[in-house]
């Protein structure tokens, strides 16, 4: 009689789960502890040992509905903004079919192999997705985005179309203390991926009309827009395309794994450099232990692009402002790559541990050649 | 009596049966005549396939990560540790792209759930089977 009992109060509280209106409640957590090895700075860390740049604590709640609509808000409180708690996420998503799903409201753009889970360090092997590529000013969308998925025998394949407005107010500081700000208005996100048993390849394709506001700048472009309007167009940020490319594959036989995406940023009219950045990562998994050796490199170095337009400056101002602008153009010059030995230990099915080295290589400046160590406690619930 | 030794019986024969294949039995509802096989499995608890070759929604049910029983479902069907498989969910819960099998802590509870619905589907330890549901035979 007991274990009838038993069965049917397991089998009811089975079927009201399964039922819709559920709402269900997940986190996860990163706490990153990070030093350089000398003064020097890299990804925000110096020799000064740092415990706030990349932790997070996030709480997502996804509610049902019905049996077709679902709602998804994630906060996350960042140590890099003082462990404020902001709302990174929030959409609602109609399942159209088996196959097609439509999300609105603000959500993750797909940019990257890793761009949804990015902030989980739990669901990959690094302490962080690679910097090189993964380090750009926004990765959220205001707008609507489509998720096809299917399957053609042994392979799955997806697709993505995203359309909205990428806003970020505040990007980093000025040297005045004031925000930098990016928008992207009209921005469009297309994205193929194909999978076969233990191989997965992804191409993606993106556009925006850029605009932003950096108050180093803006000096130099209020005196710029006097003398040459046109020249000043060509160096704000202000309704400028930017297209940005980006090629992921990856070998996965869960005993060992390979992966590598590669990302190119191109802008037009702007004072930006365009952007190639590229990793290579491969790891073998032991048990519990997941030991990976990961390369990157970011190359944002295309040459100067003024030349002739301050040449074409009359001279009373060549001396004064070409300096200026060529300084502009140096701020955004980089080069640079990074090789990290990085090894996962799964505490359990909730918390991951992990610890990296990271030798940090700057191709312009070896002054800034410095080495780095991590080490992060990832929780998910 | 009669019913009793019956019983015996039947357990005995599922007990020695599931000896020679392996530890684990993949259990469905004895009304449940899909074709199923590891790779099918290894797709309902990945979340990769929500329904059954008949059309009928699938519904996975996992033991707990504290059952033996568990490590070895996930190593040898699903083919990663239990780790693995908790980063694989994490990925798709915090995308909203999915919902990580609903876990129960005993092969009692895996039974009385599988018994009573046409969409679930579990494993259990083989020693833990009885007639009220079906043995999925894997190769």
């Amino acid at each position: 009689m007991k274990k009838l009992l038993l069965a049917s109060a397991v089998a009811a509280s089975f079927v009201s789960t399964a039922a819709y209106a559920d709402t269900r409640i997940n986190g996860f957590a990163n706490f990153t502890a990070g030093v350089a090895l000398d003064e020097n700075e890299v990804y925000g860390y110096d020799e000064d040992i740092d415990f706030n740049q990349h932790s997070l604590f996030a709480i997502q709640l996804s509610s049902d509905i019905n049996d077709k609509v679902s709602a998804t808000g994630q906060i996350i409180a960042r140590g890099s903004n003082d462990f404020d708690a902001k709302f990174e996420w929030a959409y609602l998503t109609y399942k159209a079919s088996d196959n097609l799903s439509v999300s609105a409201g603000r959500l993750r753009a797909p940019l990257f192999l890793y761009s949804e889970s990015l902030d989980v360090g739990y669901s990959y092997h690094w302490v962080d997705a690679p910097q090189t590529v993964y380090d750009i000013v926004f990765n959220n969308l205001d707008g609507i985005r489509f998720d096809y998925s299917t399957y053609a025998g042994d392979w799955e394949l997806g697709a993505q179309f995203a359309f909205g407005v990428i806003d970020n107010p505040d990007i980093g500081p000025a040297s005045d203390g004031s925000a930098n700000a990016f928008k992207g208005n009209n921005t469009i996100i297309v994205t193929l991926n194909a999978g076969y048993e233990s191989f997965k390849g992804r191409v993606v394709y993106g556009q925006t009309s850029a605009s932003g506001s950096f108050a180093d700048v803006d000096t130099l472009l209020a005196t710029l827009e006097q003398i040459s309007p046109s020249f000043a167009d060509q160096v704000e940020v202000d309704d400028d395309t930017g297209q940005f490319f980006g090629v992921a594959l990856s070998y996965d036989n869960f005993d060992w794994f390979v992966n590598a995406e590669y990302t190119l940023v191109q802008n037009d009219d702007v004072f930006f450099q365009d952007d190639a950045a590229f990793y290579v990562s491969a790891g073998t998994r032991m048990g519990k232990l997941t030991p990976s050796i990961t390369y990157q490199h970011r190359d944002g170095e295309d040459g100067y692009h003024y030349t002739a337009q301050i040449a074409a400056l009359p001279a009373a101002f060549q001396a004064a402002l070409g300096p200026a602008i060529v300084g502009l153009e140096e701020s955004q010059f980089e080069d640079y790559s990074m090789v990290s030995l990085g090894l996962r230990y799964d505490w359990n099915t909730q918390i991951a541990l992990k610890g990296e080295i990271v030798g940090f290589e700057d191709r312009l400046d070896g002054d800034n050649d410095t080495t780095m160590f991590r080490l992060a406690v990832n929780y998910v619930f | 009596m009669f019913l009793k030794k019956l019983m015996l019986g039947i357990s005995m024969t599922l007990t020695l049966s599931a000896m020679a294949s392996a530890e684990l039995a993949v259990i469905v509802h004895p009304s449940n005549a899909s074709a199923l096989d590891k790779k099918a499995v290894q797709k309902i608890f990945l979340g990769k396939d929500t329904k059954f070759s008949s059309g009928t929604a699938a519904t996975p049910i996992n033991l707990g990560t504290d059952n033996a029983t568990r490590g070895s479902f996930d190593e040898s069907i699903v083919g990663r540790n239990s780790s693995q498989v908790a980063a694989y969910w994490s990925k798709l819960v915090f995308t909203g792209k999915g919902v990580p099998p609903k876990e129960v802590s005993t092969d009692a509870e895996v039974i009385a759930l599988v018994s009573s619905s046409e969409q679930a589907i579990g494993y259990v330890d083989a020693s833990s089977v009885n007639d009220s549901v079906k043995v999925v035979p894997l190769n």
